[in-house]
């Protein structure tokens, strides 16, 4: 102890009485995984802090947020082994915050939680999407409302009015794997007119595909997808191997051998899955 | 709908900045059992450290021929306190000295949302010189001199009396007058003084005693004993604790300083969950079930000539105990019937306690609606007091039930299986005096064709069949379907 640092002292014992906090607060105090998230996250973040005047005050504030979560169940081993894939709140407190913590204060910090702790109550499949938006956006703390916003108004977008022109081109190819690696991808319905539920052919298990204009497409557990579909496009679809048609339109589909099923959405895009394939083909109207 | 303005209205939460920090309100909603499920592992894993599960539904216990089979466990000594609160019962809790029966009536204080000095002042402390002043409040001394009449004065009550957890520790060691006074406060609800009177409330209660068998200074009343609802024994000290009592130490810590603030009920949220108890359902097949088993251990057949009589409340008015009158002369195997097993039967007041702690057990498992196992898993813990067994019975000769006299839990799920085992074996003589319950004649020709059935049915009944307890039973229902239709088929 007597090498310690001012810095590591205060940071000790800041450590010392949060847990002990978190303890007082919570019977699913988990004392192992909040010292785990001590020495890696916060122990980072107090670093990255040195020169801040404020440094106690907002990491104290940060340490506030990571109680209640880990007390409420919402933090655990897993959450903190991968940020994100647990919702918006995993993703805000083990990664964006403590990036960001410089230019937080507890008001704003409590704003994101709010957030975070709302968005946790919508279906799973939501939660789990805009968690992934704001991840593969790179959003700041300071974009997170507009980001949100953007990215709701996509999920719950009514059909269009206008059908899309569709041109052809080249299609995204997605790996499944990557998010289900045992997922073999099956039928297909449209649930939103962003929105696709892929089913596994093995079970039961739905994915969540959602599609958005600028060519981001996330997949997500589809927990609580809504079972009822919404009407797809009636633009003629063909098939030959290797090339997806819509009305007259191409896209070259590599890989796509033997076409499974297929779902044309009229908000401009189509999905496509083949048999025996883990990959996913997303073709755009242009 | 405007996204923008949803996610803004997002923003105000339970998370608010206060002095540079963050605060967080309640949880509002969060379902109570929830709540008390969170206590019960933070009990069992961090506070007491009992996880020996004793209480076993669809399964069966630890023994050392075996494990126990799959099923829900729980220790009762832990979940039966809990229970408690959600019912507001009157629970005792026995065990040696230093085993932690007032550390936990303590934590259930503080569940229920009580302050660890006040819940230590409220406690009440059984000893010999515990005075009817000392349990619920006397006169100031000025105001009793100032007084000219009985109405003048104004009792001091002891806070204790209101409030929503009592503790009562030792209460084996009260001496017998302020042990009357307790039975009315528990009883009846109201403590009196001078005249005056004092409501005490919606209560959940918590009695400790050494052990119920004499270990206390005074003898405990048969009336006050009768008031308890439950029993738990305090759990065994296992190994594993042993690191949670050296941290402990290290940390100066007790478990009643460490209540987490999520596992505190609030009043409002005991009532609630009273509530949602009350509305767990109760099948036929339990009642039934109870029913049996209550007729089963009521009789006698040697107390008596006449059918209603044939119980052993007959035997105790008289003065009489079962040893004295179960010998040879009965024709009973007492080795096999549940009857020569207890020196008493099942008081109203215990039926009520086994069915308001199955609906709070079927609750707390997240179902709509008491099962079998829920009683089976509870009897034991209810009937404990209650039950007193026939220790000169032929069963308890059998070296293999001997230790049953030790073991009283196991020896009353024995005798619940028992009951219901001898029950399913003559369930075709149930039914058909059900079949002749639910039929409904219309005239005076099918009243009188029902009731020759039903003179028929009782003859064969108590002809054919050894006289037990359930034939007992059956034939008493018999006689009550004549008495119902005797009037229209006579044509009166």
């Amino acid at each position: 102890m007597s090498s310690e640092t001012p810095g590591q002292r205060a940071l000790r014992e800041l450590v010392a009485t949060a847990r002990e906090r978190g303890r007082k607060r919570h019977a699913r105090w988990r004392p192992g995984v909040f010292m785990q998230l001590a020495e890696s996250n916060v122990r980072d973040a107090w670093g990255s802090l040195a020169a801040d005047p404020r440094r106690e005050e907002r990491v104290s504030a940060w340490l506030d947020l990571l109680i209640e979560a880990m007390g409420r169940g919402l933090v655990d081993e897993f959450t903190v082994a991968g940020p994100g894939s647990d919702g918006v709140l995993g993703l805000l407190l083990l990664d964006r915050l403590p990036r960001e913590l410089g230019t937080l204060d507890a008001a704003r910090m409590a704003e994101l939680w709010n957030l975070g702790e709302a968005l946790a109550r919508e279906p799973k499949w939501i939660d789990l999407t805009l968690a992934q938006v704001l991840e593969r956006r790179q959003t700041t703390c300071a974009e997170i409302e507009s980001v949100l916003t953007a990215t709701l108004e996509t999920l719950h977008a009514p059909s269009p009015d206008t059908a899309p022109d569709w041109k052809g081109g080249d299609t995204e190819v997605l790996r499944i794997e990557r998010w289900a690696p045992r997922f073999v991808p099956g039928r297909l319905r449209l649930v939103r007119p962003n929105v696709v539920a892929l089913r596994d052919r093995e079970s039961e298990a739905e994915l969540a595909v959602s599609v958005f204009a600028d060519g981001l497409t996330c997949v997500t557990s589809g927990a609580s997808l809504p079972d009822r579909t919404t009407p797809t496009s009636t633009a003629a679809v063909a098939f030959v191997p290797g090339t997806l048609r819509i009305e007259d339109a191409r896209w070259r589909c590599e890989g796509l051998t033997a076409w499974q099923h297929v779902v044309v959405s009229p908000a401009g895009f189509a999905v496509a899955t083949c048999v025996d394939s883990q990959r996913l083909w997303v073709a755009r109207a242009g | 709908m405007n996204f923008a303005e949803r996610v803004q209205a997002w923003k105000q939460g339970r998370a608010s900045a206060q002095d540079g920090g963050i605060v967080f309100a309640p949880w509002q909603g969060e379902p109570p059992v929830e709540i008390l499920r969170r206590a019960y592992r933070w009990i069992v894993e961090q506070a007491i450290v009992c996880d020996a599960p004793d209480l076993i539904l669809g399964g069966a216990p630890s023994t050392r021929k075996g494990v126990m089979s799959a099923g829900d466990a729980y220790a009762s000594y832990v979940l039966l306190p809990l229970l408690n609160l959600v019912t507001h019962q009157r629970l005792l809790i026995i065990g040696a000295p230093g085993r932690g029966k007032t550390t936990l009536a303590t934590l259930m204080a503080l569940i229920a949302g009580g302050e660890l000095a006040q819940i230590r002042r409220d406690t009440q402390h059984g000893h010999p010189q515990l005075t009817l002043a000392d349990l619920l409040g006397s006169p100031l001394p000025g105001n009793l001199v100032e007084a000219k009449t009985i109405d003048e004065v104004h009792v001091a009550w002891r806070g204790w009396i209101q409030r929503r957890v009592k503790i009562v520790d030792e209460y084996n060691r009260i001496p017998t007058k302020t042990q009357s006074a307790l039975l009315s406060l528990m009883a009846e609800g109201y403590a009196e003084q001078l005249g005056h009177t004092i409501e005490s409330g919606t209560s959940a209660w918590y009695l400790t005693a050494n052990d119920d068998l004499g270990g206390g200074t005074f003898q405990v009343i048969d009336a006050l004993r009768d008031r308890i609802d439950a029993v738990v024994r305090a759990a065994p000290f296992e190994g594993g604790q042993m690191r949670i009592l050296a941290d402990r130490i290290a940390e100066r810590e007790r478990p009643e300083d460490l209540v987490p603030v999520d596992c505190r009920l609030t009043p409002d949220a005991l009532d609630a969950a009273d509530l949602e108890v009350r509305g767990i359902a109760i099948g036929d097949e339990v009642l039934r079930a109870l029913a049996t088993f209550a007729s089963q251990l009521e009789f006698c057949q040697r107390a008596s000539d006449q059918l209603p009589y044939m119980t052993k409340d007959t035997l105790r008015v008289a003065g009489r105990r079962l040893a004295q009158v179960c010998n040879e002369d009965c024709p009973l195997d007492k080795r096999e019937h549940a009857c020569a097993q207890t020196e008493g039967g099942i008081s109203t007041r215990a039926h009520i306690s086994v069915l308001r702690f199955a609906q709070a057990l079927a609750w707390f498992r997240g179902r709509t609606a008491v099962t079998l196992d829920d009683v089976r898993a509870l009897i034991p813990w209810v009937l404990h007091e209650r039950l007193r067994p026939n220790t000169h019975s032929g069963f308890f000769s059998e070296d293999r039930h001997e230790v049953l006299l030790s073991d009283r839990a196991g020896w009353i799920t024995q005798l619940f299986d028992r009951a219901l085992a001898l029950d399913s074996a003559r369930s075709e003589e149930r039914e058909r005096v059900e079949a002749l319950e639910t039929r409904m004649p219309r005239d005076v020709a099918e009243a009188r064709a029902l009731l020759d059935e039903v003179d028929a049915a009782r003859r064969t009944l108590l002809g054919s069949e050894e006289l037990s307890g359930a034939v007992r039973e059956d034939a008493l229902r018999l006689e009550a379907l004549h008495r119902r239709w005797i009037s229209l088929a006579e044509g009166r």
